[in-house]
């Protein structure tokens, strides 16, 4: 506990040098910036950069390339809220009920609510880093195949009743998504399927092409010449008018703590990131909510939850990466590639080697989100205006952004037109009263549940006592269990009710 | 006509768990212990062909009368024509022609989807978006297409 | 008519190409480097590194474009497919490029003739890690615990065909033993398989045992190279211990079939002094690669070596 006080005074002293503060600016200025975009994600905005921070100093350059990642999360949200558009897979549950809340013209209030759930999320994340990095890494590696496998499962379960009507429609869009998420080659057996001969879909579709598409594209195909007009006489468009008023604050309170803990959770479990806590930490909110039929509709804690654990997870998602060298997706290994390109070994004997290093960012967090409240809250203002311009400047606009947008991320035009595909086949989907929320739930899901039940598999030479045999894949196993029973349950109660 | 959406909606996701299963049955299913290519999938397959026939079956109870999410029913050719048509032209000008011409055909020809719409209104807005797309994606974020053949 | 327009296409080939090695490197286009893997990774800054070499030395403008996808093959497809004019090249990695081609199911639309070899630049080596809390103290251990219980030891490795795995099936078989093989998605989350002992052993490259065997949490029962490694010269190599297993990752910078030999020439000479700075080699070993360069016949002959290793263990895993 000193020792972790003494370090974040350390890495206070570090980060506050007006060189790595002005570094830091760049990187959550530019991961901001980038996060509103469509399609633009991390990823690139990290490869764009990289280069610039060769000649840098290491302590800033990976402050830098850090402030990208959390910078970013907090301009995901703005377009998810304001036009139904995921320009970053994480917020893409934000717009089940951020978009409506836009409609009822209380977008002001949402994007307010997102920056207050940042502030919760960071925060806890911050600090979960700052003292118990060490024990967090070490539980981490314990979570093997059949633990994420059956953590996977619950989250499938709990997320097929994600979108409102329908239960059956919902598990069969769940269904669709795992579906989609088959094509490709087989990292198991080395077999293309499901690709019918297009090598561009090797590496499967694409989770920003399949979120622009269903959504936002298929958006746009419903939108155009229906949209109704916005009533802008009505909205709160002042600063002072942004702010969640007390009730609205009450409800999102405990939905954003939730969130944080989810979000923790998920940064725990290796290549769990960020979109599959904010899916699981708003269908939580949904099984756990008193009024589960009003979600979809703009409920404060559709957003609050979400939001808070997607920021949540993105701190603590630096843990294993800064810690144990174990980045959890491509973006992180990013950041260890910019440490290497340093001379800096990333590994366990980081914070021993480099204390500058690792305390450094630690107080950084706490500085660049700071720095990234205080630019945003004048931002909503200018953010919302933009419903001002009428829908049919708005539109051709951002397909233009969504187009470059989703060839950017991967150079690829083949990209492009699966957006195009995926978006009319959305709109059928939409034309058929489906709600395509669950697509990518089980888009982002199922793979990783094939792939860790294959390797429990393996693991226990075909054992399926794996599943009962160690005690967190037990404790998942038996609340996925207890899920389809009170599923089950509710339905049964629902029948009685009706021949009473 | 909602219980008629939902009998199509329902054949849909029949037809994709049918076909879903057909491609399947191309790899090997494999064991428990050793899970083949097709396994997955054919399970998959099946859950959704079978929930495809529950939902035909029910008609399911039609709650999902919810404004916002509504597609409404009447044809609008023009305005999704263009805005596809946009996204094709983008797609076949970008790395030929370059972003200039890319950009500006994709948001007039999309602009022009509006039944508002005028010629010069949507040249307007494509020039501008034209100039702020360069500077923005070649000139800011170095994005790897080409300004002009 | 069909000879005449061939006949005319190809003497018309024969007259631009001495004319366009001549242009070579032209000012102001850009020459385009095709990475095949994403940014930041150990083959895209070895490539940028070279790069920003080859700028120097040959005073042309040369932009390195990240293609990604299918293990490379999206990118390598890419560059067969572009004009052999020197403005396109890409850099690959051996043996994986061997196993596109070799495995019918991944349909490739390339061999090894549809490349034009230009040079190798770096191999980064293969190793087998332990616990250093477990009973496998050497590699003998595990041959011998192998061969006891026939598949009870389980290897992580990085994904199927992955040079991690194909170094595990080589040691398979020089020692005659058969091992369980658990493909992870990608090289870091077959490290936390070891790190938390879901697994015996980890396949991976020299950067991913390194940190882990310098803090004393796994032991190195051997590297997969002809020398020890100098990033951790108290390994032993497997030949060391009686078991030829060699398996690096080699990059090497190839064009598309038909590259004239000029500018092939060109890029050697140029490559060859960028390997000679030491700042260079230092940037490259920190990413657990060590410089081994060749030109274009050294580095067929190694390509050849690669195929003939890798036929027979892919021929194996057909049975799959």
């Amino acid at each position: 506990m000193e020792e972790s006080l003494a370090g974040l005074w350390h890495g206070l002293q570090i980060a506050t040098q007006p060189a790595n503060l002005l570094w830091c600016f760049v990187g959550v200025m530019v991961g901001n910036f980038v996060g509103v975009l469509p399609g633009l994600g991390v990823l690139s905005a990290v490869s764009i950069l990289l280069p610039l921070t060769f000649g840098m100093k290491p302590v800033a350059a990976i402050l830098m390339l850090a402030g990208i990642f959390y910078g970013a999360q907090y301009g995901g949200a703005i377009c998810s809220i304001l036009l139904n558009l995921p320009c970053h897979p994480p917020h893409a549950v934000t717009c089940l009920d951020g978009y409506p809340m836009t409609r009822q013209g209380r977008g002001g209030v949402a994007l307010g609510i997102t920056i207050i759930a940042a502030c919760i999320g960071a925060a806890f994340g911050i600090i979960e880093m700052t003292f118990f990095a060490p024990i967090v890494a070490r539980v981490a590696v314990d979570f093997g195949p059949s633990e994420i496998c059956a953590l996977m499962l619950l989250g499938l379960l709990a997320g097929a009743t994600l979108a409102r009507g329908s239960a059956l429609k919902g598990i069969a869009m769940t269904l669709f998504g795992q579906i989609l998420g088959l094509a490709g080659v087989d990292q198991n057996v080395g077999v293309p399927r499901f690709t019918f001969g297009i090598i561009d879909l090797y590496d499967g579709v694409e989770l920003v092409a399949l979120a622009l598409g269903v959504f936002g594209i298929a958006e746009f195909l419903k939108s155009v010449n229906n949209v109704v007009s916005l009533q802008l006489k009505g909205m709160r468009l002042t600063v002072a008018d942004m702010r969640p008023n007390r009730a609205e604050l009450k409800e999102a309170a405990w939905p954003m703590v939730r969130g944080t803990l989810i979000g923790t959770l998920c940064a725990l479990v290796p290549g769990t990131g960020p979109t599959i806590a904010s899916f699981i930490a708003y269908a939580t909110e949904k099984k756990l909510s008193k009024t589960p039929e009003k979600f979809g509709t703009g409920m404060i804690a559709g957003v609050a939850s979400p939001e808070a654990s997607t920021h949540s997870s993105v701190q603590g998602d630096f843990i294993p990466t800064m810690s144990i060298g174990i980045p959890g997706d491509s973006a992180m290994a990013l950041l260890l590639g910019a440490l290497l390109i340093q001379g800096i070994q990333p590994g366990p004997l980081l914070i021993h080697d480099h204390p500058d290093i690792f305390w450094g960012l630690i107080a950084s967090f706490w500085i660049g989100n700071l720095m990234l409240v205080i630019l945003n809250v004048p931002l909503i203002g200018l953010w919302v205006r933009l419903l001002a311009i009428p829908y049919r400047f708005l539109f051709p606009s951002a397909l233009f952004f969504v187009c470059i947008g989703v060839y950017s991320a991967r150079n690829s035009m083949f990209d492009v037109g699966e957006t195009l595909v995926l978006g009319l086949f959305g709109f059928l989907l939409l034309r058929l009263r489906f709600h395509v929320a669950p697509i990518l739930l089980g888009f982002v899901l199922g793979p990783r549940m094939e792939e860790n039940f294959r390797n429990a598999m393996v693991l226990s030479h075909g054992d399926l006592a794996i599943f009962v045999q160690r005690p967190i894949t037990l404790a998942f196993v038996l609340l996925s269990l207890l899920l389809i029973l009170g599923q089950l349950f509710a339905a049964w109660r629902v029948r009685q009710r009706r021949h009473a | 006509m909602l219980r008629r959406s939902d009998t199509w909606a329902g054949l849909l996701c029949l037809a994709i768990g049918l076909l879903t299963l057909w491609e399947a049955n191309r790899y090997s299913i494999g064991t428990l212990g050793h899970m083949g290519p097709g396994f997955y999938p054919a399970v998959l397959g099946t859950l959704l062909a079978i929930v495809g026939a529950l939902i035909v079956l029910t008609g399911g109870p039609a709650v999902d009368v919810d404004p916002l999410h509504a597609v409404p029913e009447g044809a609008e050719w023009r305005g999704r024509l263009c805005i596809i048509g946009g996204i094709v032209l983008f797609i076949l000008l970008a790395e030929n022609l370059g972003l200039i011409a890319a950009t500006f055909a994709c948001v007039f020809v999309a602009a022009m989807g509006d039944r508002k719409a005028t010629i010069p209104a949507s040249l307007a807005l494509a020039c501008a978006i034209t100039v702020f797309g360069a500077l923005l994606f070649r000139g800011l974020l170095g994005v790897n297409l080409p300004l002009w053949p | 008519m069909r000879r005449h327009i061939l006949c005319l296409a190809a003497l018309a080939a024969v007259a631009a190409l001495p004319a366009a090695a001549q242009t070579w490197p032209p000012q102001g286009r850009p020459v385009t480097i095709i990475v095949p893997y994403p940014a930041g990774g150990g083959t895209d800054t070895s490539a940028r590194m070279m790069a920003a070499g080859l700028e120097r030395e040959l005073k042309a403008n040369f932009q390195v474009v990240n293609r990604v996808g299918a293990a490379s093959q999206v990118g390598l497809s890419e560059l067969v497919r572009a004009k052999p004019d020197g403005m396109t090249l890409a850099y690959m990695v051996l043996p994986t490029v061997v196993t596109h081609y070799l495995d019918p199911k991944r349909l490739a639309i390339y061999t090894r003739a549809n490349f034009t070899p230009i040079f190798m630049h770096y191999t980064s080596s293969m190793t087998l890690s332990a616990r250093a809390d477990g009973p496998l103290k050497s590699l003998k251990d595990l041959v011998e615990a192998a061969r006891a219980a026939p598949g009870k030891m389980r290897i992580s490795d990085s994904g199927l065909l992955g040079t991690p795995h194909v170094e595990a099936l080589m040691l398979g078989q020089v020692a005659g033993v058969q091992f369980t093989s658990v493909h992870f998605g990608g090289g870091p989350p077959s490290v936390t398989a070891l790190l938390g002992g879901h697994v015996e052993v980890l396949a991976g490259g020299v950067s991913d045992a390194l940190p882990h065997a310098k803090a004393g949490t796994f032991r190195v029962l051997g590297v997969a190279s002809a020398e020890p490694d100098p990033t951790m010269p108290e390994a032993p190599t497997m030949r060391s211990q009686g078991y030829d297993v060699i398996a690096a990752s080699i990059g090497a910078l190839v064009g598309p079939a038909g590259l004239p030999a000029p500018i092939v020439n060109a890029l050697v000479e140029a490559g060859r002094k960028v390997v000679a700075d030491p700042d260079h080699v230092k940037k490259i070993s920190d990413f657990g690669s060590a410089i081994t360069f060749k030109g274009p016949d050294g580095l067929t002959e190694v390509w050849q070596d690669q195929e003939r290793r890798m036929k027979p263990l892919l021929e194996k895993l057909e049975e799959r």
